[in-house]
């Protein structure tokens, strides 16, 4: 018979003031070898652990303490040095769901022993278990070659790793190239931005640590934090490295295109170089464009331009990846009340800097795009599809079109002296020590007027823009001769799309949504890749320059580890598989692949969510971590000695939410009844009817399922967790249980009051309902 | 049927005793006070003392009774710019329009507006046509400054079409059958015009 010690944590009267220890230690000693302590984390504690290991040769560990979400780690720590396998370990949770949410000192106990019982029954069908070992690839990938992609870059390849900096345009630089001034709010002037970027271009392909890949995108990724194996798509390379860039080709090339580099208010050729200062410095071929007329062929004197490339495939493998994907601008013909498109000076601010970029349309003369006259007044509008709820609106801040505006009107009335500007603002966001430029731009005469306009008009030649001064309350008609509206910030293209090849977590706003929007900025939802700039929100380029770094010193630590160790929790197969296939589609993560007429589960891609445990037939499919053996423990567990006319209600709450949910509800002190007992599954689709069905027969008054809000399981959407929710309830209800005795519930980690007020309305209605029948077979 | 289909349905019937603001008052409070409806109210261009925005600011902090008893409410147009306007997804114009039911249901409506709602009643009674200019030119008032009456003759005119007055068009017996159960059903059933 194998040998369980019991652990038990007082915290320093957090769990034995609620809970008898003593009382707990006399009853497991019979069977167990017991301990307490009052701080079971401490050095201490865990020196008593693992002495207690060693001394008595034990082959399985119950830890009574607080969450297995604070000391986990620690206490499967504690079992690797002692010797024993660290998932031969059970933590009981009787402090954030049990001493912290139970009044009465008797009950408090009760359950603890039950709980404690419970887990020792689990332990009975733990298996030793190791962690997948992958050895790190010194090399990182950079996706996107903005401002944010390029400090990244190079700041991992100044720290001495190999970085691919992939950018899909043809020369790297992004949207600051085309934003030509920055706003410096000490100076009160504008700066070049060209100036700043222009030599960190040339640092990137200068440096040799760095391999640039441009018209070059993402075309599929595998692997796991530590190895990534990445394909890259690359376009057709029509012009060599032997361009000279003289400009000989486009000077006859016959195609003429709106240039992008230009917020198109100006033609380039299909063989173009993108900006003078473009790198790498050579021109290229829009292919989508090029008639292959060979023009440019016949008058180039390097012989570098080849019409009939193919694109190629490069496979490249890193250890980490940064995402810099950056941001488009909102199109503001969806918004045609403002005429832009109709109404030749309806531009957008874009339009307006490359319209006074010295190297833009008009060679930096502000002249308007109708009639090539310098407009004598203009009206800016704000929030033209930001903080907008309307269709393809972006309901968030673009926060930097404040900024933008005054950058403009500053240079503006610095520039052209005699224009008049008026600003119409919803309100202005010029937060820290931006509130000095908006001071020196009101002081320079600029009107602020707050209201959002309604529409542009044409009438009679000139254009009025209505609003309401909603400070006076007056209706207002402002002629313009220039309108220009500060179009949002949303996720580019790009973003989106590398979103879901990478599998990265997006915001509801289609952003890559960071880990934690305070103390993890730079990183995303999977290990191993990390966010910065635009990609991620709205932000100026302060801002993305500081998480890129931010960004590449996460890279940085993972990248410059020999190896890193992969929790074994996935599934397995077992002899009994006839290779019908049926799991191979359930999984939506394509970690289970058929090799030889047998499933074989990939663990490195498996997510150990375990929804494709019950679609096999032959019950051939199982869970590390939680095993048909260790689950129907836990429920026999949890429901073991339950005297006559007792309710015993079995929440099962998803690991990553649900259960953190629970924990938080014990953090706040909040109390629920004792009858709820707490199952942790690492995601509800490991459920199936039989689960919820053992479980009433066993004596389960009633069954709560609550599935986090956020957490997506196996790769499947939150619609189809609910879709398969759903249908494991009917299948429940079909077997003749009455439904009342089933709840499922969506859990929001901020809103655990929630969860707390739905199990307690549960076990209110159960209570109600009374104990459940006795009709039910038995097993 | 689900249950929010059926209680907005409850909710329409004048009779019904929870009948009430229909316009969902949470939304309000979402309100920038950017003047976006405002701007682009065609009303709030002729009328100086009326801006849909100051009816929401109103609507988020007075009693529905106050806002009933308001006489800007009925000034608005009800062309539903506000609504195409706001980035917040509000409509002062059904704000207006919930307003105006509790108003003429209570009996706090201009006399006018019971004198008009009559006049209206007793056209679509008869003819099965509901407004037409002259009906109202004892009361234009402000109104005259935005209705010319040779306007739709000149532009019928210019396009070279023939003067025409929308009741001229007679109503399909079976269609004006339909339009007076309609009427006895709403306005009749519900007294609201038995009163006035």
């Amino acid at each position: 018979m194998s040998k369980f010690g019991v652990f038990l944590c007082r915290c320093d009267g957090n769990i034995s003031d609620s809970i008898d220890i003593d009382r707990l230690d006399k009853d497991f000693k019979r069977t167990n070898v017991v301990d307490s302590d009052q701080h079971l984390c401490s050095l201490q504690g865990q020196q008593k652990i693992k002495k207690s290991i060693r001394k008595h040769n034990l082959d399985g560990v119950v830890i009574g303490a607080c969450s297995p979400n604070n000391h986990g780690k620690t206490f499967r720590g504690c079992m690797r040095d002692a010797g024993l396998n660290p998932y031969l370990l059970e933590i009981t949770n009787i402090r954030e769901q049990c001493s912290w949410v139970t009044d009465d000192r008797k009950s408090a106990t009760k359950k603890a022993r039950d709980l404690v019982n419970a887990s020792l029954q689990r332990l009975e069908h733990a298996e030793s278990l190791s962690d997948f070992r992958v050895d790190v690839t010194n090399a990182t990938l950079v996706i996107g070659g903005g401002i944010a992609g390029i400090t990244a870059a190079l700041a991992l390849a100044e720290n001495g790793v190999k970085t691919y900096l992939v950018e899909k345009e043809p020369s790297i630089g992004g949207n600051t190239v085309r934003v030509g001034k920055v706003f410096s709010p000490h100076k009160m002037v504008e700066e070049c931005a060209m100036c700043s970027l222009s030599p960190l271009m040339n640092d990137v392909y200068e440096n040799h640590k760095i391999e640039l890949l441009t018209d070059a995108e993402i075309a599929n990724i595998n692997g796991t934090a530590g190895h990534f194996n990445v394909d890259v798509k690359i376009k057709p390379q029509s012009v060599s490295e032997r361009c000279t860039s003289c400009g000989e080709c486009a000077a006859v090339c016959p195609i003429e295109v709106p240039d992008w580099w230009n917020a198109n208010t100006r033609k380039r050729k299909a063989i173009y170089k993108p900006f003078p200062q473009a790198v790498p410095d050579r021109y290229t071929i829009d292919v989508e464009h090029c008639v292959k007329c060979g023009q440019c062929t016949k008058v180039c004197k390097s012989d570098a331009i080849v019409l009939e490339a193919e694109p190629s495939l490069r496979k490249i493998e890193v250890g980490a990846i940064v995402v810099a994907t950056g941001h488009d601008e909102f199109d503001p013909s969806l918004r045609p009340e403002y005429g832009y498109g109709r109404f030749k000076d309806v531009v957008t601010q874009l339009e307006l800097a490359r319209i006074i970029g010295v190297n833009g349309p008009t060679n930096g003369e502000l002249l308007r795009p109708s009639d090539g006259k310098p407009p004598k007044r203009i009206v800016m509008i704000q929030c033209v599809g930001s903080r907008d709820e309307k269709p393809h609106g972006l309901p968030y801040c673009s926060s930097v079109c404040c900024m933008v505006a005054l950058k403009h009107a500053n240079y503006i009335t610095d520039y052209f002296p005699g224009t008049d500007i008026t600003v119409l603002y919803t309100d202005i966001r010029a937060p820290g020590i931006y509130e000095n430029y908006y001071r020196h731009v009101q002081e320079k005469g600029v009107k602020f007027i707050r209201g959002r306009a309604s529409d542009v008009k044409l009438k009679g030649g000139k254009l009025y823009v209505s609003a309401e001064d909603t400070l006076r309350g007056q209706c207002l008609e402002l002629d313009a001769d220039l309108v220009v509206l500060s179009t949002g910030i949303k996720p580019s293209h790009g973003t989106i799309q590398v979103g879901e090849t990478l599998g990265i977590e997006l915001s509801d706003d289609l952003f890559v949504k960071e880990k934690h929007p305070k103390l993890e900025g730079a990183s995303t939802n999977t290990k191993g890749i990390y966010v910065c700039g635009t990609a991620q929100g709205p932000k100026d380029i302060t801002y993305s320059v500081l998480q890129a770094d931010a960004a590449a010193l996460e890279a940085l630590s993972l990248v410059g580890q020999d190896y890193v160790l992969i929790e074994p929790l996935s599934a397995f197969v077992k002899d009994s598989c006839n290779g019908c296939g049926m799991c191979v589609r359930q999984c939506k993560n394509n970690a289970i692949k058929m090799v030889d007429r047998r499933a074989t589960v990939d663990p490195m891609l498996c997510t150990g969510g375990g929804a494709c445990v019950h679609v096999c037939p032959t019950a051939a499919l199982d869970l590390h971590g939680c095993t048909e053996a260790q689950l129907e423990a836990s429920i026999r567990g949890v429901l073991a000695g339950k005297s006559e006319k007792e309710i015993r209600n079995i929440a099962f709450l998803d690991t990553k939410i649900g259960y953190a949910a629970a924990d938080n509800i014990g953090a706040a002190r909040l109390r629920y009844p004792p009858s709820i007992r707490i199952i942790s599954v690492p995601s509800v689709l490991r459920l199936a009817p039989q689960h919820i069905e053992l479980a009433f027969q066993l004596g389960a008054d009633g069954v709560f399922i609550g599935q986090g809000f956020e957490a997506e399981s196996c790769g499947e959407n939150f619609e189809s967790v609910e879709t398969r929710l759903n249908d494991l309830s009917k299948q429940v209800v079909q077997r003749g249980i009455d439904p009342t005795r089933l709840k499922i519930y969506r859990v929001y980690i901020p809103h655990f009051v929630g969860l707390h007020k739905r199990l307690m309305q549960f076990d209110d209605k159960i209570k109600e309902t009374g104990e459940i029948e006795e009709e039910l077979t038995t097993p | 049927m689900n249950q929010e289909k059926e209680s907005e349905i409850e909710a329409l019937n004048p009779e019904s005793p929870t009948f009430e603001f229909l316009y969902k008052k949470e939304n309000l409070i979402k309100c920038l006070q950017c003047g976006r409806c405002t701007a682009g109210c065609p009303a709030a261009k002729v009328f100086e003392d009326y801006s849909p925005r100051e009816i929401v600011r109103r609507a988020q902090e007075c009693s529905e009774e106050e806002l009933a008893k308001d006489p800007l409410i009925w000034l608005c147009g009800q062309c539903y710019t506000c609504n195409s306007r706001c980035p917040r997804n509000n409509t002062p114009a059904s704000i207006i329009l919930d307003a105006r039911n509790k108003a003429f249901k209570e009996g706090w409506a201009p006399d006018k507006i019971y004198k008009n709602a009559s006049l209206l009643f007793q056209s679509l009674e008869s003819n099965g046509v509901t407004v037409s200019p002259e009906l109202f030119e004892h009361d234009l008032g402000l109104l005259s400054k935005l209705v010319d009456h040779n306007k739709l003759t000149t532009l019928r005119a210019e396009l070279g079409l023939p003067p025409l007055n929308a009741r001229d068009i007679p109503v399909p017996t079976k269609a004006l059958n339909e339009i007076r159960t309609i009427l006895k059903l709403t306005c009749n059933k519900g007294g609201l015009l038995n009163d006035h």
